[in-house]
C-alpha cells in the first residue's frame, strides 16, 4: 500500500510569532470560509493553542461586525 | 492590581464629524480621570459585515488603558448610555497582544478568493 507523502503543515501564528487579533479584519477573514464558518485545524494547520485563541478572536470580530456570522448576502 | 484593558467602540458614521470627535474626546476624558490611560487609536470608517441598528458603516475606535477590576463596569455604563455608540467591546489585553492596528481609512476590500479544500 503506497503512503501519500503529505507535507507537514506549520502553524501560521507560530511561523509569524504573532497572536490572533480580533481587530485585524484581514487576518480573521483568512481563517473563515466564504460562508463565515471558522476553518478547522486539519485544513488550516493551526496548532491547538492558537486555534482556541483564534476561535475566541473570530467570535469577538463577529460581535463587532468585522466579519459576518453567516455570509449569505456575499458582497 | 492593575490590568491592561482595551475597549473597541463603533460610532455611528452618519453623525457629523465634530460630534464624533467630541464623543471620542468625552470618553478619553473619562478614561484619563478613572484609569491609567495609554492611547486612543481611531481605526477609521469601515463597512459593517451586517447592519447594526440599520447602519451599514461605522467608525471604529480603540482605547488602551490600565485599571483595577471595577473599571470595566464603569466604562460599560458610560458607553451604554451613549447614543452615538452603536456597539462596544471591552477585553483584557493579553500580555503579547499585537500592536494597535493602524488606522484603516479605506473601506475593507472584498474578501480575497480562498481555495478551500
Amino acid at each position: 500500500m503506497y503512503r501519500r507523502n503529505r507535507v507537514r503543515k506549520v502553524c501560521w501564528f507560530d511561523q509569524n510569532s504573532i497572536e490572533p487579533d480580533y481587530k485585524d479584519q484581514r487576518m480573521m477573514e483568512s481563517f473563515i470560509t466564504e460562508r463565515g464558518k471558522i476553518v478547522p485545524r486539519r485544513l488550516s494547520g493551526v496548532c491547538a493553542k492558537h486555534q482556541k485563541q483564534l476561535a475566541v478572536a473570530v467570535k469577538r470580530a463577529r460581535y463587532l461586525a468585522l466579519v459576518p456570522f453567516v455570509a449569505e448576502n456575499l458582497k | 492590581m492593575k490590568r491592561p484593558y482595551e475597549t473597541v467602540a463603533i460610532y455611528d458614521a452618519t453623525l457629523p464629524d465634530d460630534t464624533i470627535q467630541s464623543e471620542i474626546g468625552k470618553l478619553e476624558e473619562f478614561l484619563k480621570k478613572n484609569t491609567e490611560f495609554e492611547q486612543t487609536v481611531v481605526m477609521g470608517k469601515k463597512y459593517l459585515a451586517y447592519p447594526i441598528r440599520k447602519k451599514k458603516t461605522g467608525i471604529f475606535c480603540q482605547y488602551l488603558y490600565n485599571g483595577e477590576g471595577d473599571v470595566a463596569g464603569k466604562v460599560e455604563k458610560h458607553l451604554k448610555l451613549n447614543e452615538a455608540v452603536l456597539r462596544h467591546l471591552s477585553v483584557v489585553r493579553s500580555p503579547n497582544a499585537a500592536k494597535p492596528v493602524k488606522a484603516l481609512s479605506e473601506p475593507a476590500p472584498a474578501a480575497a478568493e480562498k481555495e478551500r479544500a
